[in-house]
């Protein structure tokens, strides 16, 4: 992973900054569609993002 | 005990270290391992995570909604970055900061008074009409581009617009603590403006000193009072005279414009060439005549910044229309297992995208863009370097920004941040006015406001002072006071001022920094608070 940010570390901040981003506001229609399924789901990908964040650096 | 708490685990020395933990985790991470903020912020996130499911009994519900609340929050803020970054980029590659310099070096050569200059009126100043980070965001990179180290810049600015938070961003704190504890505007604008006063010479004394230690606070002294006098002086009278939205932005023009015309009458100006501590290149005064026509084009772009914020906040109608256009969505209520209740809204953070200061800047970036570009002071693939600038100083910390905001509203929506607060209120005791500026710290700290830290303990600071009979206005002020100093030490208006001059990921000793100075000034003001209230009581 960190290989893969040393590449372009812009564009490799970019995405994960967008998905971050993206999942957060995809929390709030998935909680209202449906309920703690939908919120376990959106914050499983929140926390695989951090992950991410933290073992590229 | 003062107050039972409602809806969080019983406060017992378990409960609160568990609420602490995010905290301790990014401390530890960011300044013992030197972490950078984006990365100890998704650690603390995870830690934050867990102690609210496991410890406060929030479920994953109330957790989700919590996190778009959170990047609402984070674009919010970061609306702000992206624009500043991209007009500072623009003045830039015009050459607009190298004139911006030599100019300051014509009024004074000496650092200290330029430090002053910058990162305690001029920074005060644009917080009046601004903040939320821009002052930093400004500033912080200006005082760079003239040859101050990146690390005294971001300090040093940090430190000196503390003052002008809380009557800043045209007195958003001040009105956010007035709505929220119900005390009339009226009988609080002038404890607090008192309690701000003092900050401005605390603040002036705290930038100097963390750039050139305490000889230099002597040297400079005379000059401080001043100018404090002034800036905190302006500042009070027009708060008591309700302009409560002008009483920042009009203490920080004064105070720029009475400590320039005070430098040059020359009593002040003492350089020593010995004492070019956290300088990179020392400056000259320039030999040839001051070229005004050149340095109006330079700095028109905060000056059109300045006209269309005050335009857009004064003239109703044009924010009305601009302001149509929003980001804007509802939330329900959301409650964890112990019954900390988030109440529903139909609006949480809404994101105007034509009238938001970020759009302002945008507009302003825009504007000094075509201005320069016609002006013929952009090269070849300037537009390209902008660009490319602004992203690189960018995107790292907005990451570092969207996982700080999403573990502090963990913690907010899941009480554990209430807990903490009502923790040092309960342990305090008769020692409440002496720790009540630190729960406005704290709050700031989690939140990177002022404002916010007045919701988040405004209430809590007025039952408290009830309860303890004390003077409620002074308790308020020792509160939005300590949530002015927490932009000192809050990791998301530091990683902002990092960002703008090339520290990403060495955000470390900045918070070490920040800590030390904040913490510090934060003890004077509740000594002094204490004081007062053994006085009144």
């Amino acid at each position: 992973m960190k290989a893969l940010r040393k590449r372009n570390a812009l564009l490799f901040d970019l995405t994960l900054f967008l998905s971050f981003t993206v999942v957060s506001f995809f929390a709030y229609m998935m909680t209202n569609s449906f309920d703690a399924t939908g919120a376990i789901a959106s914050l499983g990908l929140l926390a695989v993002i951090c992950l991410v964040l933290i073992i590229s650096r | 005990l003062l107050t039972l708490l409602v809806g969080t685990p019983d406060l017992s020395p378990v409960t609160w270290f568990v609420a602490a933990t995010p905290i301790i985790a990014l401390l530890v991470l960011m300044v013992g391992f030197n972490w950078g903020g984006a990365k100890a912020g998704a650690a603390a996130w995870f830690v934050a995570l867990a102690a609210a499911y496991f410890g406060f009994g929030a479920g994953p519900e109330l957790l989700a909604y919590s996190q778009t609340k959170a990047i609402l929050l984070s674009l919010w803020v970061l609306y702000i970055i992206w624009a500043a970054l991209f007009l500072f980029q623009i003045v830039s590659e015009a050459g607009g900061i190298r004139v911006i310099g030599d100019a300051l070096v014509r009024v004074t050569q000496d650092r200290v008074l330029q430090l002053l200059i910058l990162s305690w009126c001029f920074a005060g100043f644009i917080q009046g009409f601004t903040g939320f980070g821009v002052p930093v965001a400004i500033v912080a990179p200006l005082m760079a581009g003239i040859g101050f180290s990146p690390f005294v810049a971001v300090v040093a600015t940090l430190i000196g617009h503390t003052w002008a938070v809380t009557y800043g961003s045209l007195g958003a704190s001040f009105f956010a603590i007035v709505g929220v504890t119900g005390q009339p505007a009226e009988e609080l604008a002038s404890p607090l403006a008192l309690m701000l006063g003092f900050t401005v010479f605390l603040s002036g004394i705290a930038a100097v000193w963390s750039f050139r230690g305490p000889l230099s606070v002597v040297r400079s002294m005379p000059l401080i009072l001043i100018i404090g006098a002034v800036m905190s002086g302006v500042q009070w009278v027009m708060a008591v005279n309700g302009f409560y939205s002008l009483s920042a932005f009009t203490a920080g023009i004064v105070g720029m414009i009475a400590m320039i015309l005070l430098t040059r009458t020359g009593w002040f100006d003492r350089a020593n060439p010995d004492e070019q501590v956290g300088i990179e290149s020392n400056s000259e005064a320039p030999e040839t005549a001051m070229n005004w026509p050149r340095f109006l084009l330079a700095i028109h772009a905060y000056i059109v910044l300045v006209v269309m914020v005050l335009g857009v906040n004064m003239i109703e109608p044009v924010g009305d229309t601009l302001g149509r256009v929003a980001i804007d969505p509802s939330f329900p209520e959301t409650v964890t297992d112990y019954g900390w209740t988030n109440p529903a809204t139909e609006s949480y953070r809404s994101i105007e995208i034509l009238s938001h200061p970020g759009a302002l800047l945008t507009y302003t970036a825009i504007i000094a863009l075509f201005i320069y570009r016609r002006a013929g002071l952009y090269s070849e693939g300037a537009l390209g370097r902008i660009v490319r600038n602004a992203a690189d100083a960018s995107v790292s910390a907005s990451l570092g920004i969207v996982t700080l905001v999403g573990m502090a509203l963990l913690m907010m929506e899941s009480g554990m941040t209430y807990l903490l607060a009502q923790g040092i209120a309960d342990v305090a005791g008769a020692f409440f006015p002496f720790l009540s500026p630190f729960i406005g710290v704290l709050g700031a700290f989690m939140t990177g406001s002022n404002t916010n830290s007045n919701i988040l303990f405004g209430a809590l600071q007025l039952n408290t002072a009830l309860l303890l009979e004390l003077n409620v206005g002074l308790i308020l002020a020792a509160q939005t006071t300590g949530g002015a100093l927490g932009s000192i030490i809050a990791p998301a208006k530091i990683i902002v001022g990092c960002s703008t001059v090339g520290l990403v990921g060495r955000e470390g000793p900045v918070i070490t920094a920040g800590i030390k100075y904040g913490l510090a000034i934060t003890g004077v003001i509740g000594l002094a608070t204490m004081i007062v209230a053994l006085a009144f009581t």
